[in-house]
Order: structure tokens, then C-alpha cells, then sequence
């Protein structure tokens, strides 16, 4: 950027892409990077939060007949850990890097509805606050994540524990489907000119495949809520079978949401590690539409296994079998991607670093929650360990395995990008030890446990069984872990402002998120880069020609606030979007929908009515003004 | 490759963002309908009797007339968005007048024909009836909110230049409604169908 | 997964409730199946991660170079799809030969017994017999005993993992299983399904012995139960008697479980304690202190009528 004509041009950019820092551009701000990194931030301590409820319960089963938590505040813990790190954690913390990151790795300059985005975290972080609101009121959610009818209806559980569950999570998934609807329609249409979907860089096909499964899946959950609400507050009947209702319905409508939930949650983080193995194995991936192709097809036998959760409840042999074969079927993409993982790290050049030490861990560690997973399909052997510790065993490796670490990997791989600095590797490495060996100090047991017929969600049990010695593993293991997660914490907080500068691409990566300044300019790309491989970022002189192309005043767009829009197969240019800037609205109408959900709750059935009129004037408010005006 | 790197200015080739936004947000509507209708067949199934001994059979003739109604206008809603992406403003409004006004009279016919099978067989007395009315009251709601829009749109060029922003709005707006109705046909067929 | 199939060839005997020690056709079933996947698994995971510690074999690279091209398709495609592929049709045939081990008995047998669940505890009902006792089930060793299990709130889980898979009682569904034990023995089940509060404390136990004994216990379930006297009295004029029955007397609740014989019983309140004088005096003055949140209240009993009321109890055999 020597010349004064590329500096111009950067210069003009600066100023119709910058927000003045300040409340007001922390209230209105719609710029992907400050929205992902709030994603980030906040379901980050959501996790601490579940993380502490859970380090409550392993001190309560580290003994036989403790008395540390009783049965009331104990499956007040497990139900909102699970329902805090599955939605609350994992799926929004993924949304963070994929807000952070979607649009950087295809060149373009910000979301498809930026608004949106910023609409969606406020709903998110209003939906967390309400959920979490229910402990202080004493009422928290206490019939687990799946919530299962009759327990959750009136007769059993009648304070407000399940309406919180139900209203909560009915609030949330606004912020999901809003996020993941933007996310599908940034890939498709805001692609860097050249980007064709077979470049797609596949930790945005692995926000895709999540999208859709969101889009697709959620309803299912929505409607049982939708249903059981009505049954709690008017008396509708769904579930109950004296009525003509059926408790089963319930698992059902839950689960056809519920599984394609884990892939919702697994698929990005498999995203992230195709990421990160090519970087770090010095090549590219291999087999990238193969890769890609394995990431929709789980997507989509995703949503054809459900009843495999459901082996226990005597339904007919023959409807067993059928979804069985489809859990079978389902490793088949989950082994290409393992393999074409493994054949890229074997016929590449290895550099060791800690985002690439998380990687290896999180192989070795998913196979063993996906080999657990499969023995589940074998039906008899489900129905004796299902409800067990091993069901335990098994999810927490596929989740914290398969996805948490993932999601640390990404933290020390993209840490470099968004602060500008490096992490401390020495300390980043002894983290890794801890966390690596406590988590499977913590898991491994739980299979023993469940081998000997401890049955999950327990708030005690008696001495004798056999349990005592791997429950207290498991504890000391949960401790452990939580020293490696202290580190990591600590790691980032000190080198957020003391670490190593970074430079724009410290680990010679290939997406083009690398090819911009860390942390990246207001307006992303100075000159939108031009692609020619599914690599970007290796190629060198394609970069030097967007360097070349700043200087013609060319693919700069800075007569206004504007970013590339291409037709969604090629990648080629369509036309230039111009994208909102700054807006208050989407904190407005999140707040106006805080405040329905909580008269909802409250049973304030005129003032909700009211709500709702407000809701669509703030709607309206936001329409009123056009982008650009 | 040859340089691609001239934009092309002002020249809307694709559709509109909003419109790809609008055809996501109606994928989870229709997964959110489907997966009620799918509750309405499995309890149904699992029922000795549909709809329970004592319950009357749903209505067929009115709720049938009225979603013709509904369907119908499709039509002056397809002129409104035909008019405003030729920037033909006065065909918009009329087109959105007309959407309005039908959409109005079908909410009041349906809010009759709710009020009289409440009276007859209310939501909380069977599954049977929570799920006639669930899926009529989701229904319902999806065209309030669509006429409440249709108005909003239609107040927004009243005085206004019918810029792209303004017609992108009203095509996605478009492709909403011709959505609802046809779950109209398909909520009417599920309800209707113990009497047939 | 090595440390896995350590672990568990280390567990010892005693373990009244772990899969790991199958006593009837079903679970012996179970259990091959168990090692089957146990060494398949071990196989995957021995596998891969050796694949994995052979990447940190390699020629180092650094962050400088990048060599584009290089193939390594066919090898991931041949051992992540083609091999695992046969692996899991292999593994499908399997799983659908076994089905019957554990498949649900259709008919009856000669032996029925329903099993209610019920917040926190089991009610046990012979069909073919006028027996109704709680949280203890008696079967003759050998003999297939058909079990429907239903429930009267909630969802539960029939379990006892020694003897057979799991079962869920849920409303408007009867479920059954059968239940059979190779040797005779107390074997430990335990509700699987999440309840509510108690549901850690909802355990019984499957009581195997030979068919005479089986017999004579049987007989002596059905007799009602001898006058008590003092105790008596006070278990109706306390109110006991609205929730629990005890046969030949004017008690007859539903509520609780039937105590006719609770006295010949190993365990009270679905085997949270053991069933002793002190014991039982204990969880009569306070139950909620013994169990928290099960539905029998305290009722104030103390001093003479309290040791009255348990002689009483110990009385019922
Ligand atoms: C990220 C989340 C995640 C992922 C990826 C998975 C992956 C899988 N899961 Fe898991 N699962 C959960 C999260 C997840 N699961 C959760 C949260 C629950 C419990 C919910 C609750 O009850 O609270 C659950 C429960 C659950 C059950 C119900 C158990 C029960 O309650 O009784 C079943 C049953 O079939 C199952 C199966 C599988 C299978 C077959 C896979 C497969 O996708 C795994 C495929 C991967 C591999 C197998 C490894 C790689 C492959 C190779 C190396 C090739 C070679 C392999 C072979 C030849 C075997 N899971
Ligand atoms: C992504 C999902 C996820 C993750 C990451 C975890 C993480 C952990 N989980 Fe799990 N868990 C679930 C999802 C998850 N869990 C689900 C879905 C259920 C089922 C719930 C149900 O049955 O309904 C469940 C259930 C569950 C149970 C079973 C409860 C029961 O059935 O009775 C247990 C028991 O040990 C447990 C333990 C743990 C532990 C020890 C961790 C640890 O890995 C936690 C690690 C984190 C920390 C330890 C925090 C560390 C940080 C600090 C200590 C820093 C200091 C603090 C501050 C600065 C504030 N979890
Ligand atoms: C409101 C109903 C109610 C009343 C009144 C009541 N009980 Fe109970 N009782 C129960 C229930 C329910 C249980 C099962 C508790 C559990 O295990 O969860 C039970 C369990 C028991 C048990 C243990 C039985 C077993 O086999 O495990 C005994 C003994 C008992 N009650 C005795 C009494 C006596 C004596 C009184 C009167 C002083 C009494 N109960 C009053 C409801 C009641
Ligand atoms: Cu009964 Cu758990
Ligand atoms: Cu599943």
C-alpha cells in the first residue's frame, strides 16, 4: 500500500467503516467482528457458569451418601448444566467464530442482514439472562434438558421451572434461526468473486450444514414447547393419555429436534478442524468436496436416527431396526472425515503448535465417543446401558470431545487474528496437558460406572455397588480439567494486551481471513480479494494482484457503506449491496421481546398481548429508515 | 480467468437478499406446520375414535369457502408484486389494498368459526380439539401478522418513492403470503378431514 | 479402551448391580455382544491413534512452506467408507440375530407379575396369585417370569441389569420383559428413568430361590395378616392407614406400598435402608429426613405409641 492512490482509497474506506467507539456504537454496533467476539465472549462465561454446576455435582458423587446437594438443587444443577452447555455454550460459541469468521473467510465485507446479527446476539444474550433468572428466583428448570412429559407437566413439576424451559428456550430460538438463516444467505450470496462452492472453505460449509439443520430442526423443538405450554398454562392437551395425548409424543418431538442438535453442534467444529489440520500439516486438505459432501450428508441422515434415543420405551422391533441401520450408516461420513484428516496429517509436514496439539487431541478422543455411539446402535446392548453413566461417557466425549475441543483449538489458532497477538505457547501447551489428561480422568470412568449399572441423574447412591472408586476419579479428573481451562483463561487475558505481535497471518494459513491486517480493518478487505482455489491464501500472487488492484481503485467499493453480492453457484459478481450501518433498533425490538417472554412467564396475558403490538412497531421503527439514508 | 472486476452498477440480476432470507424463514415455518400436522396424524392414530366419542365432526363447508377466499388472494397480492418491481406504484397499492382488506375478512370469518367450535367442543377438553385449534390459531396468527405487514408496506410508499428497498420488501412480502396460503389448504385439509 | 477392559476384568464379585455379570439368557446375550464391540472399538481407537502418533513421526515442516498438491484420497476413502462399511453391515447382522434375546414376551407365561412404578417406589401384583407386596420381587430360579410394567404417575424404568435390559413404564403403555435368573440370589434393580426428586432412591430387589421355597414364600404372602393389638390401633387412629394396607385388617389405602408383609421385606422405602427396628422407628418419625420428598409425611408419632406401632410391624411376616 505504497501509493497515495491505494492510500486514499483505504483512507475513505476508514471513514464511512468506522464507528466511533463509545456507548452508542456499543448499543448500535452491526459489524460482524465486534458481534462475533461478544458471541464469544459471553457463551464463554455461560460455559464457566455450567462448568461450576458441574464441578457442584462431581463434589456431591465424589462420595457415596453425600450430603453436600440435595435431590432439589441437584436436578436443579444437571438440567441447567446440560441445557446451558448445549445451548447456551457449544452452538453460540460456534456462532461466534462463524460470525467472526464466515465473512472474512469469503471476502466479503459484513453479513448478509447485519442488523439481524446484531438483533440475534441481543436475543441470545436477553434469552441466557432470562434462563438464568430462574435461579435466582428459585425456580430453575429441574426436569433435565430433554424435559421429559408427564414429569414436566403441572400435576408434576408445578412452579415455574418448566415454563422457564419452555418460554426460554422458545425466546432463543429466534436468535438461532435469525443466525443461522443470515449465515445461509452470507454464504450463498456474498462470496468473493472467484469463490465458486466448490472453494468454499469447509469450516463455512460446516456453518452451513449446522444452518440448515437449524432451520430444519428447531421447529420441531418450538412446537413441543409451543404444545406443552399450552397444556401447562390453559389445559390444552398433548401429552397426557387420559385425554387422548401421549407422553411419547414428547420424545419424539424433542428427539426429531434433539439429534440433529448434536450434529448442529458437531458439524462446525468438525468445520473448524478442517480448518486447522491443512495449516498445520503444511498442505492442503485432502479430499476438500469429499470433506464437504461428508459434512451435509451427516447433516442430513442427522435427521433419520432419532428413535435410537428412544430404544427403551418398547416401541415395535421393526421401527428400532430401521433407525438403528441409520445410526450405523451415519459413521460412514463421520470415518471419511477422520481418515481424510489422518491422510492429510500423514502426507503433509507436521508443525506442532498448541491449536494443532487440541486437533490431535480431539481425534483420538471423538473416535472413542464415536465408537460408544455405535455400540448404541446395537439395540440390545442400548436398552441395558441407556440412562446409565455410559450414556454420560459417551456424550460428554462426543460433545466436549467433538466439539469443546474444536472450539479451544479455534481460540488458540484465531486468538492471533482478533487481538493482533500471540498466545504464550509454553503456557498454552501445559494447559493442554491438563486439560487433555483431566478430561479423560473425568469421562473414562463414567463408562465403568455405567458398565456397573449406575444409572444417570442420581443425586446419590449407596456404597457397595462398586461405584465409589471411579466417582471420585471422575471428580478428581472434573478438577483437573478445570486447571487446564484456569490456564487457558489466564493465557488470554495476559496476552490480549502483553502477548508477541502477530502480523496478519503467523501460521502461513491458506483461508483469506489471513490475507487481512489482525485485527482485520473496519471494512475487512481493502480491495475484495479475487479466488481462484479452494486455498486462497496460498496463492501468493493472486494476493500481490489484490494489493495491484487497490491501486487501480479496483473491487474497493468506497462510494459507499458496500459489499460484493454474487449468484450463489459461481461465485460471480451479481451486484454491489449496500450494507446498513449502525442501528439501534435490533436492541430495541430484542428488549420489547425480553419484556413479552417475561410477562408470558408472569401470566400477564393483556400486557403480553400489548408486547406484541410493540414488538412489530419496533419492527416497524427498523424498517422505517433505509440502509444508505 | 478474464478480469471480472468491473462492477456491473445498479444492475439487480439475482433476487433480492431479503427475498433468500424470506424463503429461509418460511423453510422453519413450514418445518414448524409440518411438525404439527405430523402430531395432529400420530395422535390420531394412536386414538380409538377421531375425532372422541361426544365430539362433533369438524365443519367442512365454511372453514372451505373461506380459505378459497384466502387463496384467492394470491392474486392481488402477485399484482402488488408484479407492480412494484416494474416501479408501477399505483398497482403495488391497489394490490396491497386489496390483499388487506380480503385477508381482514377472512380473520373475521375464521375468529366467528373459532368462537362457535370453542362453543361447541373447546381447545382444553380433548388433544383432538387443543390441536383443531392450535394448528387454526398458528394459522391465523401467520395472516394477522401477514395483513398487519401488507399495511405497513403500503403505508411506507404512500407518500414515498417506491425505491428497491421498498419493492425487495414487498416481493419478499409476496412470497410470504402465497406461503401461508398454501398452509392454509394444507391446515384446512388436516382438519377438516375426519369428516371427509 | 484398554484401560477400560482392565477396569473391568478387575471388578470383583459383589457387585449386586453391574451389567458385567449376566445371570439369564438375556444378559448373557448382552454381555458377548458387549465384548464383541468392546475388542471391535478397542480395534478403531488402537487405530487411529496409532495413525495419530505416527503423524508426530514425521519430517517436521514449517509455517513458511506449503507443498500444494499430494494425494491421500483413496487411502481416506478406502479406510474411513469402504472398510468400515463391511465392518458395520457385519455388525448390522449381528445386532438383528440377537434381537430375541431380549425382545418383549408376547403372551403369557407361567409366571405374570405386573410392576407399577410409582414416585419412588414399586408396587409388585402376581396375577396368578392373590400377592401384592412392594419393592421386593420373588421368583423361582430358572423359570422365565413374565413382568408388564406400567406406571401409575410418571415415566420409570424397569432395570435390573443382571438379569435383563431395561424397560420403561410409561403412561397408556404396557410394556413387559421377561425375567429370569440362572442362580439363585438377591439381584439389585434400580429405577433408569429420570422421576423427580427420589429418583436416585427408587432401587428393589429380584429375590431368586428354589421353586419350593418360592413356593412357601408364596404361601405365606397370601395370608393376611395376625391381629396386632396396641400397635394395631394406633397404625389406624395415626392415619397410616388411609395410605397403606396391611390384609386382614380395616386398612386398605392405596398410597403406599401394601405392608402386610412388610416385616419379612430386606429393605423399606424402595431399598434406600435397610429393614431393621431402629431403623424402620426412624423412618416413621421422620421420613422426609430419611428419604427427602417422598410422599409419606411425618406424623408426630413418638415414645410409647411409636414403639407400639413398630413392634406391631415387626409382627407382620
Ligand atoms: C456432538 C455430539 C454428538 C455426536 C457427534 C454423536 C455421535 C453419535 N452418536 Fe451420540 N449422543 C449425543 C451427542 C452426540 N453423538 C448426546 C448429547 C447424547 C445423549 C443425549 C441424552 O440422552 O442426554 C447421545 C446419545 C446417543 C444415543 C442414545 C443413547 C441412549 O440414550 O441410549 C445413540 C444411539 O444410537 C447415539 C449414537 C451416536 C452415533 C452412532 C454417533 C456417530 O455419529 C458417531 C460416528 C463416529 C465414529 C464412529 C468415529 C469415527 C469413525 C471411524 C474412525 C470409522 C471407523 C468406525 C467404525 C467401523 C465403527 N448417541
Ligand atoms: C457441551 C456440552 C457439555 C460439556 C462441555 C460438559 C462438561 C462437563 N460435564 Fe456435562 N452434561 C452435558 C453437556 C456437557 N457437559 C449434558 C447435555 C448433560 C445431560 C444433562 C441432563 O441429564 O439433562 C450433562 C450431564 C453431566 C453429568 C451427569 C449428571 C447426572 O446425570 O447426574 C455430569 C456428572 O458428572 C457432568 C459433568 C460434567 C463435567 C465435570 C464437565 C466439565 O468438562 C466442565 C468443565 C468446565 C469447568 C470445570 C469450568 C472451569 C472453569 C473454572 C473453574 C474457572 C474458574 C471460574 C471462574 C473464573 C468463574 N455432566
Ligand atoms: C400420605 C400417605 C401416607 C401416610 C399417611 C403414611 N404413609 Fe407410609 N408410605 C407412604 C408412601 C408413599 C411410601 C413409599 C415411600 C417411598 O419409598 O418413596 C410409604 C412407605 C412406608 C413404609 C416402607 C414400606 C416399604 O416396604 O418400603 C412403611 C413401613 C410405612 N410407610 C409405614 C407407615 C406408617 C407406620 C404410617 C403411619 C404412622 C404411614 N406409613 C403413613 C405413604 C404414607
Ligand atoms: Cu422412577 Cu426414576
Ligand atoms: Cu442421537
Amino acid at each position: 500500500m505504497a501509493t497515495t492512490v491505494g492510500r486514499e482509497e483505504v483512507e475513505r474506506l476508514e471513514e464511512t467503516w468506522h464507528e466511533a467507539p463509545g456507548l452508542k456504537t456499543f448499543l448500535t454496533t452491526v459489524d460482524h467482528k465486534k458481534i462475533g467476539t461478544r458471541y464469544l465472549v459471553t457463551s464463554f462465561a455461560f460455559f464457566l457458569a455450567a462448568g461450576v454446576e458441574a464441578l457442584a455435582m462431581r463434589t456431591q458423587l465424589a462420595r457415596p451418601e453425600a450430603g453436600a446437594i440435595g435431590p432439589d438443587l441437584y436436578n436443579k444443577l444437571f438440567s441447567m448444566h446440560g441445557i446451558t452447555m448445549i445451548f447456551l455454550f457449544v452452538t453460540p460459541m460456534l456462532n461466534g467464530f462463524g460470525n467472526y469468521l464466515v465473512p472474512l473467510q469469503i471476502g466479503s465485507r459484513d453479513m448478509a442482514f447485519p442488523r439481524l446479527n446484531a438483533f440475534s446476539y441481543w436475543v441470545f444474550l436477553g434469552s441466557g439472562l432470562f434462563l438464568y433468572s430462574s435461579l435466582l428466583v428459585g425456580y430453575a428448570p429441574n426436569d433435565g434438558w430433554f424435559n421429559y412429559t408427564p414429569l414436566s407437566e403441572k400435576a408434576y413439576t408445578e412452579g415455574l421451572n418448566i415454563d422457564y424451559y419452555n418460554l426460554g428456550l422458545l425466546f432463543l430460538t429466534i436468535s438461532s434461526t435469525a443466525g443461522a438463516i443470515n449465515f445461509i444467505v452470507t454464504i450463498f450470496k456474498l462470496r468473493a468473486p472467484g469463490m465458486s462452492l466448490n472453494r468454499i472453505p469447509l469450516f463455512c460449509w460446516g456453518i452451513l450444514a449446522q444452518s440448515f439443520s437449524l432451520v430444519l430442526a428447531l421447529p420441531a423443538l418450538s412446537a413441543a414447547n409451543i404444545f406443552l405450554e399450552l397444556e401447562r398454562r390453559f389445559g390444552f392437551h398433548f401429552f397426557d393419555r387420559p385425554r387422548g395425548g401421549d407422553p411419547l409424543l414428547w420424545q419424539h418431538l424433542f428427539w426429531i429436534f434433539g439429534h440433529p442438535d448434536v450434529y448442529i453442534i458437531f458439524l462446525p467444529a468438525v468445520g473448524i478442524v478442517s480448518a486447522i489440520v491443512p495449516v498445520f500439516s503444511r498442505r492442503p486438505i485432502v479430499g476438500y468436496p469429499w470433506m464437504a459432501l461428508a459434512t451435509m450428508t451427516t447433516a442430513f441422515i442427522g435427521f433419520g436416527v432419532w428413535v435410537h434415543h428412544m430404544f427403551a420405551t418398547g416401541l415395535p422391533q421393526i421401527t428400532m431396526t430401521f433407525y438403528a441401520a441409520a445410526s450405523l450408516i451415519i459413521v460412514i461420513p463421520s470415518g471419511v472425515q477422520i481418515f481424510g484428516w489422518l491422510a492429510t496429517m500423514l502426507t503433509g509436514r507436521p508443525v506442532i503448535r498448541s491449536p494443532f496439539l487440541y486437533v490431535l487431541g480431539f481425534i483420538v478422543v471423538f473416535v472413542v465417543g464415536g465408537v460408544t455411539g455405535v455400540m448404541f446402535a446395537a439395540i440390545p446392548f442400548d436398552q441395558q446401558v441407556t440412562d446409565t453413566f455410559f450414556v454420560v461417557a459417551h456424550f460428554h466425549y462426543v460433545l466436549f470431545g467433538g466439539a469443546v475441543f474444536p472450539i479451544f483449538a479455534a481460540i488458540h489458532f484465531w486468538f492471533p487474528k482478533v487481538t493482533g497477538r500471540m498466545l504464550d505457547e509454553r503456557l498454552a501447551q501445559v494447559s493442554f496437558w491438563f486439560f487433555f489428561v483431566g478430561f479423560n480422568l473425568t469421562f473414562f470412568p463414567m463408562h465403568v460406572l455405567g458398565l456397573y449399572g449406575m444409572p444417570r441423574r442420581v443425586y446419590t447412591y449407596q456404597p457397595g455397588l462398586g461405584w465409589d472408586f471411579y466417582n471420585l476419579l471422575a471428580t478428581i479428573g472434573a478438577f483437573t480439567l478445570a486447571l487446564g481451562i484456569l490456564g487457558t483463561i489466564v493465557n488470554v487475558v495476559r496476552s490480549r494486551t502483553r502477548g508477541e505481535i502477530a502480523g496478519d497471518d503467523p501460521w502461513g494459513a491458506n483461508t483469506l481471513e489471513w490475507s487481512t491486517s489482525s485485527p482485520p480493518p473496519d471494512f475487512n478487505f481493502a480491495s475484495i480479494p479475487v479466488v481462484r482455489s479452494a486455498d486462497p491464501n496460498w496463492d501468493f500472487e493472486d494476493r500481490v494482484e489484490d494489493g495491484l488492484r487497490l491501486e487501480r481503485r479496483e473491487l474497493t467499493l468506497s462510494e459507499g457503506h458496500e459489499t460484493i453480492g454474487s449468484s450463489w453457484l459461481d461465485g460471480d459478481i451479481e451486484e454491489v449491496h449496500e450494507s446498513p450501518s449502525e442501528s439501534p433498533w435490533p436492541l430495541v425490538l430484542a428488549a420489547c421481546l425480553a419484556v413479552l417472554f417475561a410477562l408470558l412467564l408472569t401470566g400477564h396475558w393483556v400486557m403480553a398481548a400489548i408486547a406484541c403490538g410493540v414488538c412489530l412497531l419496533a419492527w416497524a421503527g427498523w424498517h422505517l429508515k433505509e440502509p444508505g439514508e | 480467468m478474464s478480469e471480472p472486476l468491473a462492477v456491473p452498477v445498479a444492475l439487480q440480476r439475482g433476487r433480492p437478499l431479503a427475498w433468500w432470507g424470506m424463503l429461509l424463514v418460511l423453510a422453519t415455518e413450514g418445518a414448524l406446520f409440518g411438525t404439527m400436522i405430523a402430531s395432529y396424524f400420530y395422535l390420531r392414530f394412536r386414538a380409538p375414535e377421531w375425532p372422541p366419542r361426544g365430539t362433533p365432526e369438524p365443519r367442512v363447508l365454511e372453514p372451505t369457502l373461506l380459505t378459497l377466499l384466502l387463496v384467492a388472494t394470491s392474486l392481488p397480492m402477485a399484482v402488488a408484486v408484479w407492480g412494484a418491481r416494474r416501479q408501477l406504484a399505483a398497482r403495488a397499492r391497489a394490490g396491497l389494498v386489496a390483499t388487506a382488506v380480503l385477508g381482514a375478512v377472512y380473520l373475521a370469518g375464521v375468529a366467528w368459526l373459532l368462537r362457535d367450535e370453542w362453543d361447541r367442543s373447546p381447545a382444553t377438553k380433548e388433544a383432538y380439539d387443543s390441536l383443531f385449534f392450535t394448528l387454526q390459531g398458528a394459522h391465523a396468527a401467520h395472516v394477522l401478522l401477514g395483513v398487519l405487514v401488507d399495511l405497513y408496506l403500503l403505508a411506507s410508499i404512500a407518500h414515498r418513492p417506491l425505491t428497491q428497498y421498498r419493492v425487495n420488501g414487498i416481493w419478499a412480502m409476496g412470497l410470504y403470503w402465497h406461503f401461508v396460503n398454501a398452509l392454509a389448504v394444507l391446515v384446512l385439509l388436516t382438519t377438516i378431514s375426519p369428516a371427509l | 479402551m484398554g484401560l477400560l477392559a482392565g477396569a473391568v476384568v478387575l471388578a470383583g464379585c459383589g457387585e449386586e448391580q453391574s451389567t458385567l455379570l449376566p445371570e439369564s439368557d438375556a444378559t448373557h446375550s448382552i454381555d458377548a455382544m458387549w465384548w464383541v464391540l468392546l475388542i471391535g472399538s478397542t480395534i478403531v481407537v488402537a487405530v487411529v491413534t496409532l495413525l495419530v502418533l505416527a503423524t508426530l513421526l514425521r519430517r517436521r515442516g514449517s509455517l513458511d512452506e506449503v507443498e500444494r498438491g499430494g494425494g491421500g484420497t483413496t487411502f481416506a476413502l478406502v479406510s474411513g467408507a469402504a472398510i468400515p462399511a463391511v465392518v458395520l453391515v457385519a455388525l448390522f447382522a449381528y445386532v438383528l440375530s440377537s434381537l430375541d434375546a431380549t425382545a418383549q414376551p408376547k403372551g403369557r407365561r407361567d409366571l405374570n407379575i405386573e410392576v407399577i412404578g410409582k414416585q419412588w417406589w414399586w408396587e409388585v401384583r402376581y396375577l396368578d396369585h392373590d400377592i401384592v407386596t412392594a419393592n421386593e420381587i420373588h421368583i423361582p430360579v430358572g423359570v422365565p417370569v413374565r413382568v408388564v410394567a406400567g406406571t401409575a404417575d410418571v415415566i420409570h424404568s424397569f432395570w435390573v441389569p443382571r438379569l435383563n435390559r431395561k424397560i420403561d413404564m410409561i403412561p397408556g403403555r404396557r410394556n413387559a420383559i421377561l425375567l429370569q435368573a440362572d442362580r439363585k440370589g438377591a439381584y439389585r434393580g434400580q429405577c433408569a428413568e429420570f422421576c423427580g426428586l427420589q429418583h436416585a432412591n427408587m432401587a428393589f430387589y429380584v429375590i431368586a430361590e428354589p421353586a419350593q421355597r418360592w413356593q412357601r414364600w408364596a404361601a405365606r404372602e397370601r395370608r393376611p395378616a395376625a391381629a396386632g393389638g396396641r400397635g394395631e390401633r394406633v397404625f389406624a387412629s395415626a392415619g397410616c392407614s388411609g395410605c397403606h394396607t396391611i390384609q386382614g385388617t380395616a386398612a386398605d389405602g392405596r398410597v403406599g406400598p401394601d405392608l402386610t408383609h412388610v416385616a419379612s421385606r430386606r429393605t423399606l422405602a424402595a431399598a434406600t435402608i435397610a429393614n431393621d427396628r431402629r431403623r424402620l422407628a426412624e423412618f416413621i418419625r421422620d421420613p422426609q429426613h430419611v428419604k427427602p420428598g417422598n410422599k409419606m409425611p411425618a406424623l408426630g408419632l413418638q415414645g410409647r405409641r411409636l414403639d407400639a406401632l413398630v413392634d406391631y410391624l415387626e409382627s407382620l411376616r
